[in-house]
């Protein structure tokens, strides 16, 4: 596909043209934090985020979200929709790991017998604008579970940071569409070869491969292991790993309003909660904390992997520097991978 | 695996919408049990369009909406060869059950569905159908029932034999269909209560003993065993023991549920989600599976 520079003076006046017909979504700061938000101005993108606290889950499956509104008088039961996607979307500035999260995300909603409409017409609406990791943090780990710094799956558009400019590469037909105006030149071979130094250098601060077959194999194994013991020892059953893991898409759906009015409305929800699973009789399937932290390892890499051949995990590392007590999820693996 | 019925859904801009429920009427509430806490409801269609595409199978639930309360899933207890509405029957337990048994005739209510899988009918035909069931669990083991024994199914099955238990006559479900199906000689039904009562001329003790002393064959036999987790702990030895394997025996799962087709992730169990995988699942699956039901 097509692959030109653009020349990083002239990059804001691209986002800006972008922003006269989209609605952008980027990384940018929100409160104390550097998040996927919308915006209306290419000075408000953060450029040197990695790792956005929220993943950009957010804008195709919103942490909270109406699907209808109803109103129900005695004859009548009036239900308004809030499906319908007008405007098209673009995501600015999405990393591999993220994009490649919503390649896993897409398969679990755009099911053919049981299409998620409120996902897929915010889905087939926005366009991602992908950059490449230069510099992968220390909790980065997507080559472990089969991912890369400049892996441009799910991507209609990628840039890599050569220096003085980026390299862009359109990745499909709308990728191709959008990488033309001002500012666009021809890229050169110096250029090719500046980017292919930049991921060059990013793979060799990123752990290993690991094997998810024998990870999957061994937990095939592991269902009554100690193993489940020793992580809820620590664990405080927060849910912070899975909320903020740009795979995780359990959600929960509540009315709001009342007999005859209201909205029903899902939020997303975690598997790490025991009320989660807790039934009106008051029995729980998954009663403690051993169930709920195996239940996470376990659909992740295993149960994903029977059901769609993809590992449920991206690499992001959100789970390793967000948990509160530093349960790392690399060392898990490790050990699982290491486990007879 | 059976393939599921497609649904009627409500759809916007020609895309079928799986999450708007359909608006039902309740035309009936009946308190099945005499301790008031299991009512039935029949639910019609609030417009004729729905019911005409509305197409399910023994086993197949829904999920009920009480608007300001949420929703939750209930088994079908009406066949597909019965006309007229849907029937449920509602253990008041929580928040949405509750509300449920505090409506009227003729108010509306929400329905999504049919979902989940349904009972492997095109597999038991040609062989015996034996149904244990227990408690108030006997929901879409009555929808079975009457599936088998309808004129136009009859002759597909072999021996059918019900062996169905409650603490007391009182909490049986369905009395009038229990009457009606011991009256007829096509069909065997063996009724149980934990303890003597007053009254009661049938059998006496726990639904795995009843198993052990009916012994139905397990020759060409499959078994559908639905019931409290520990009915069903303690009848699969005394089914093992007269020689049914796992791939004959099947059982349906409740599980909270959400969405009710395969998203929303509560339901899950191993690889399965009991909502779009099941609730209908053979022993031999549920052998494969984490304890977590």
């Amino acid at each position: 596909m097509t692959k030109k520079r653009i020349a990083k003076e002239h990059i804001n006046a691209f986002l800006a043209r972008l922003l006269e017909d989209y609605i952008v979504y980027a990384p940018a700061e929100e409160a104390n934090y550097v998040t996927f938000r919308q915006i209306t101005a290419p000075e408000e993108v953060v450029w040197d985020c990695l790792v956005t606290r929220k993943p950009p889950k957010d804008v195709v499956f919103p942490q909270t979200e109406t699907l209808f509104t109803y109103t129900k008088d005695a004859d009548v039961l009036r239900l308004q929709s809030m499906e319908a996607v007008e405007k098209e979307r673009i995501l600015w500035g999405v990393r591999p790991c993220d994009a490649q999260a919503m390649l896993i995300q897409d398969a679990v909603f755009d099911t053919p017998e049981d299409r998620d409409v409120y996902y897929t017409n915010k889905r087939e609406k926005t366009w991602l604008i992908g950059i490449g990791c230069n510099q992968p943090l220390s909790t980065c780990f997507c080559t472990s579970v089969g991912g890369g710094p400049f892996k441009k799956d799910g991507m209609d558009l990628f840039l890599t940071d050569i220096g003085e400019a980026y390299l862009a590469e359109a990745l499909t037909a709308k990728g191709k569409r959008l990488l033309h105006g001002r500012g666009f030149r021809r890229a050169t071979k110096a250029d090719l070869k500046a980017s292919d130094a930049a991921e060059q250098t990013a793979l060799q601060r990123l752990p290993a491969p690991m094997s998810m077959d024998i990870i999957k194999q061994h937990l095939d194994g592991m269902m009554d292991s100690p193993f489940w013991d020793e992580i809820q020892a620590t664990c405080l059953g927060c849910g912070i790993c899975t909320l903020l893991c740009p795979v995780c898409y359990c959600f929960d759906i509540v009315d709001e309003g009342t007999t005859t009015c209201g909205q029903r409305v899902r939020n997303w929800d975690t598997c790490q909660y025991s009320i989660y699973t807790l039934e009106a009789s008051g029995h729980n399937p998954r009663p403690g904390g051993r169930q709920r932290v195996r239940q996470r390892l376990m659909h992740k890499f295993n149960y994903h992997l029977v059901n769609q051949n993809l590992v449920g995990c991206v690499g992001c590392g959100r789970c390793v520097q967000l948990c509160p007590v530093n349960i790392d999820l690399r060392q898990l693996l490790a050990e699982i991978g290491a486990a007879e | 695996m059976t393939t599921r019925t497609q649904s009627p859904k409500i759809s916007v801009n020609s895309v079928p919408n799986p999450y708007l429920p359909l608006p039902m009427r309740i035309e009936r509430i009946h308190v099945e049990t005499d301790d008031e806490m299991l009512k039935t409801f029949d639910l019609a269609f609030a417009r004729e369009e729905d019911a005409a595409g509305f197409d399910f199978r023994p086993g197949q639930f829904c999920e009920i909406s009480v608007f300001g309360k949420g929703e939750a899933p209930f088994g079908i207890a009406s066949s597909p060869t019965e006309t007229g509405p849907l029937r449920f029957t509602v253990n008041k337990v929580g928040v949405v059950t509750t509300a449920l048994h505090n409506m009227n005739e003729g108010e509306l209510v929400g329905l999504r569905g049919p979902l989940g899988n349904g009972y492997p009918l095109e597999q038991f035909e040609g062989h015996n159908v034996v149904i244990v069931g227990g408690g108030f669990a006997f929901t879409t083991l009555r929808s079975l029932t009457h599936y088998l024994l309808d004129p136009g199914n009859r002759s597909r099955f072999g021996e059918i034999i019900i062996i169905y238990g409650a603490r007391r006559p009182g909490l049986l479900l369905y009395k009038e269909d229990l009457a009606a199906w011991e009256r007829r000689e096509d069909i065997s039904v063996h009724l149980t209560i934990d303890r003597e009562a007053p009254g009661w001329t049938k059998h006496v003790g726990f639904v795995p003993d009843v198993v052990e002393r009916v012994a139905p064959s397990a020759e060409s036999t499959y078994a559908v065993i639905v019931g409290p987790p520990v009915m069903i702990r303690f009848t699969l030895p005394k089914l093992r023991a007269l020689g049914f394997p796992p791939e004959q025996v099947f059982s349906s799962l409740e599980r909270r549920m959400k969405c009710g087709i395969g998203k929303c992730g509560r339901c899950n169990i191993g690889p399965y989600y009991v909502c779009k995988d099941g609730p209908v699942f053979s022993l031999a699956q549920l052998e494969s599976l984490p304890q977590e039901y």
